[in-house]
């Protein structure tokens, strides 16, 4: 079977007996996925690359210690996640850990296109918990008990969680809408 | 919401993220051909999901992959040489590593862990105890008595003398012009701590000449 019609679990064990070309399979196909995952989180480019990159570095050395009790994509995420929260830990030391986090990606960062930045700016006023599970759902695409499994939370309270942040969401979009709209609703009731 | 509806509104939501089971399913799909409100959620949710999606992420750069396969290349020929195709660890990647396999749900890591914790606590705790009751030992028995003092250390009374091995150890000593019975404790009687203090015993400072 070649590695591109392997499943990742098969890839994962087949990069465990020493094929190369299963790690390779698998970085194609999560490269970009991981890549935004950080991407999404934090400020950084570089640094978004830099975690990335360390990611896959502990799953290409503690390969022999995979498991297949969860899908790889769990696994994968969870060793993202914990990445990204010793990241987060060593930020929060040198800041006074209040509000959304010092390194979450800046709704006005410069050279960023116009869109997606109300969808940004809401996202980051949720709750932290309810934002984690929410970016996992819509953008990593992570089934339920994926995202419990990387947040290790049982999945009716990552349920409920996603359902909170969708409502919240939803509400702070409404009360503010793309900059394209407003200023189109601004024309409209000038006229 | 519960009086009015089957179901509760995040498993409407669980049915459109295609995270409920068939039959559930079904019933939830024949709600809402009825329901008007569980529709509006619905669409409201598409929606949500729709704009989410203009929030793009340009893609990695080539020097993420250029290093990845470094990374790769290097492991590959650290493995040929040892000519394993287990990968060679460092002491701190092994604990990072065994944490990670208890987080992942090992019952018998953390049962091990946890007995672990409990027999240094049983051990280290009493032999602390014991090792500041013989350092008060020794130091009350200068310029007084030791059987009198020796009471007045908390612990070394009960380990020294209270035992009937013990008191059958102790031997009576007199020196000199001293009439006072000195009781000095054999070293078996004495906690196993003692043997940090070897020529302490048998030889208090009044036997001396």
């Amino acid at each position: 079977m070649g590695t591109s019609m392997a499943t990742d679990e098969q890839l994962i064990l087949e990069f465990q007996k020493g094929s190369r070309e299963a790690f390779s399979e698998l970085f194609l196909r999560y490269r970009e996925l991981i890549y935004a995952f950080f991407r999404r989180r934090v400020k950084d480019p570089a640094r978004a690359e830099e975690l990335s990159q360390e990611t896959f570095v502990v799953i290409l050395r503690a390969a022999q210690r995979y498991e297949p009790r969860a899908t790889f994509r769990t696994y994968l995420f969870g060793v993202a996640y914990k990445i990204l929260a010793n990241h987060r830990r060593k930020l929060d030391q040198n800041s006074d850990g209040a509000g959304l986090g010092p390194d979450f990606p800046s709704p006005s960062a410069p050279g960023e296109a116009e869109n997606g930045l109300w969808v940004r700016e809401a996202i980051a006023k949720l709750p932290r918990n309810d934002r984690e599970v929410l970016l996992l759902r819509e953008y990593e695409d992570l089934s339920y008990e994926e995202i419990a499994g990387v947040l290790r939370v049982p999945v009716n309270t990552m349920r409920s969680r996603l359902f909170r942040a969708r409502l919240a969401l939803k509400e702070l979009l409404v009360s503010a809408p793309p900059k394209s709209v407003r200023q189109e609703n601004a024309l409209n009731s000038s006229i | 919401m519960r009086s009015t509806h089957p179901f509760e509104q995040d498993e409407v939501m669980a049915y459109l993220d295609g995270e409920i089971s068939a039959d559930r399913a079904s019933e939830i799909a024949q709600h809402m051909q009825q329901c008007a409100e569980c529709r509006e959620l619905a669409a409201s949710f598409r929606n949500l999901s729709h704009e989410l999606a203009v929030w793009e992420i340009e893609p990695s750069s080539a020097r993420l992959s250029e290093q990845m396969h470094e990374q790769a290349a290097t492991l590959a020929d650290g493995r040929a040489k040892t000519g394993s195709t287990v990968l060679q660890l460092t002491p701190v990647q092994r604990l990072y590593g065994a944490i990670s396999s208890w987080k992942q749900g090992r019952p018998a890591w953390a049962l091990g862990g946890a007995l672990v914790a409990i027999l240094a606590l049983a051990v280290g705790i009493p032999s602390l105890y014991r090792n500041a009751a013989f350092s008060s030992y020794v130091a009350s028995r200068d310029g007084a008595p030791f059987a009198a003092k020796s009471r007045s250390a908390p612990g070394l009374t009960g380990n020294v003398e209270a035992g009937p091995l013990a008191r059958s150890n102790s031997r009576s000593i007199r020196s000199g012009s001293h009439s006072s019975k000195y009781r000095v404790p054999s070293k078996t009687s004495l906690p196993h701590s003692a043997t940090l203090f070897p020529s302490n015993l048998g030889t208090p400072r009044r036997l001396r000449r």
